[in-house]
C-alpha cells in the first residue's frame, strides 16, 4: 500500500475555510474601507440584493465581475492598505 | 503590509526594504493573527485588511441588522487564494513526513518549475518519492514539448523517482 497525498494549490483560486494557519499567507482578503472611508458592501450582498431586485443573471455577473475589479484582492503580506490610524484620524477630524 | 511599511512615515526610507525583509522573516510561517501583531508592531498601527467580515469601527444605525462589510468571499463562502507554487510546496512539505509519495499537481508541463520545486522538498527530506502527472490534456506543443509526454521524462531522468503516466 502506497499513501500519495497530492496537492492542487498551485492553481488554486478558492479555499472552503480558513482553519489552517498554513493557508493564511496565501488568503487573498482586502482593504475594509473606500477611499472616503465609509465600508464597501459585502459582495454576496451586494448580489443578494441584485437578486431580489430581480435583476438578470447577465447584469448580477457584470456586478460580480465589477466589485472584483474595484476592489485589490491581495495577500496580507502584499496587502495594498492604508492604515486604519490614518482613517481614524480622517473621522475624528470630519 | 508592504504598502504600509511604503506608507509609514515612522520608517525612514533606506530602511523600508530592511523592515519588510524583518517583517516577512518574523512573519514566516505564522497563522494571519500573528502575522497582525508583527505588522502592527512593526508600523506602529492595525492594517486595514480583511479576508472577512469585520464589525464596523464606528457604530452606525445600521448595526442594527446586521450588514456584513467588505467581505470578499464568494456567495458560496468560499475565501480567494493565491495559490501558486509557493502555497503547493508548503502543502507538501506538510504532508511529506506522513505520505510516501508526494504529488504536487500544475496546471502545465514545465520542467524548470518542476525541478525547483522538487528540490525544494528534497533539501527538506531527501530522496522523498515524487510524483509528476504527465496529463494528456496538457497542450504539450505549446509548451515546447514535441507533442508528447515523455520527452519530459526523457529530460529529467534524476529529478524524480516516480513519474505517472496516462497514455
Amino acid at each position: 500500500m502506497l499513501l500519495i497525498a497530492r496537492t492542487d494549490a498551485e492553481s488554486a483560486r478558492l479555499l472552503s475555510s480558513t482553519v489552517d494557519a498554513r493557508d493564511h499567507p496565501y488568503i487573498q482578503g482586502v482593504r475594509t474601507r473606500l477611499s472616503d472611508g465609509s465600508r464597501r458592501l459585502a459582495l454576496a450582498e451586494v448580489l443578494d440584493r441584485a437578486e431580489a431586485e430581480g435583476q438578470s443573471g447577465a447584469t448580477i455577473d457584470n456586478l460580480e465581475a465589477k466589485w472584483l475589479s474595484d476592489v485589490k484582492l491581495t495577500t496580507f503580506d502584499e496587502g495594498k492598505a492604508p492604515f486604519r490610524e490614518a482613517v481614524l484620524l480622517r473621522l475624528i477630524a470630519c | 503590509m508592504e504598502q504600509a511599511i511604503q506608507e509609514s512615515s515612522n520608517i525612514p526610507s533606506h530602511q523600508k526594504a530592511s523592515t519588510l525583509g524583518r517583517y516577512r522573516k518574523e512573519a514566516s510561517g505564522k497563522s494571519n493573527s500573528e502575522a497582525r501583531d508583527i505588522a502592527a508592531d512593526i508600523v506602529g498601527s492595525e492594517i486595514d485588511w480583511d479576508w472577512d467580515c469585520m464589525s464596523p469601527l464606528i457604530p452606525t444605525s445600521q448595526d442594527l441588522f446586521p450588514i456584513i462589510f467588505a467581505v470578499p468571499r464568494t456567495r458560496e463562502g468560499y475565501y480567494h487564494t493565491a495559490g501558486g507554487i509557493d502555497a503547493a510546496v508548503s502543502r507538501a512539505l506538510a504532508f511529506a513526513p506522513y505520505a510516501d509519495l508526494i504529488w504536487l499537481e500544475t496546471k502545465t508541463p514545465d520542467l524548470k518549475q518542476a525541478q525547483s520545486f522538487a528540490r525544494r522538498i528534497r533539501e527538506k527530506f531527501p530522496r522523498k518519492w515524487l510524483v509528476y502527472n504527465l496529463s494528456p490534456s496538457f497542450n504539450w506543443s505549446a509548451h515546447g514539448y514535441s507533442g508528447n509526454a515523455a520527452t519530459f521524462w526523457i529530460r529529467s531522468p534524476n529529478t524524480y523517482s516516480i513519474a505517472s503516466t496516462r497514455f
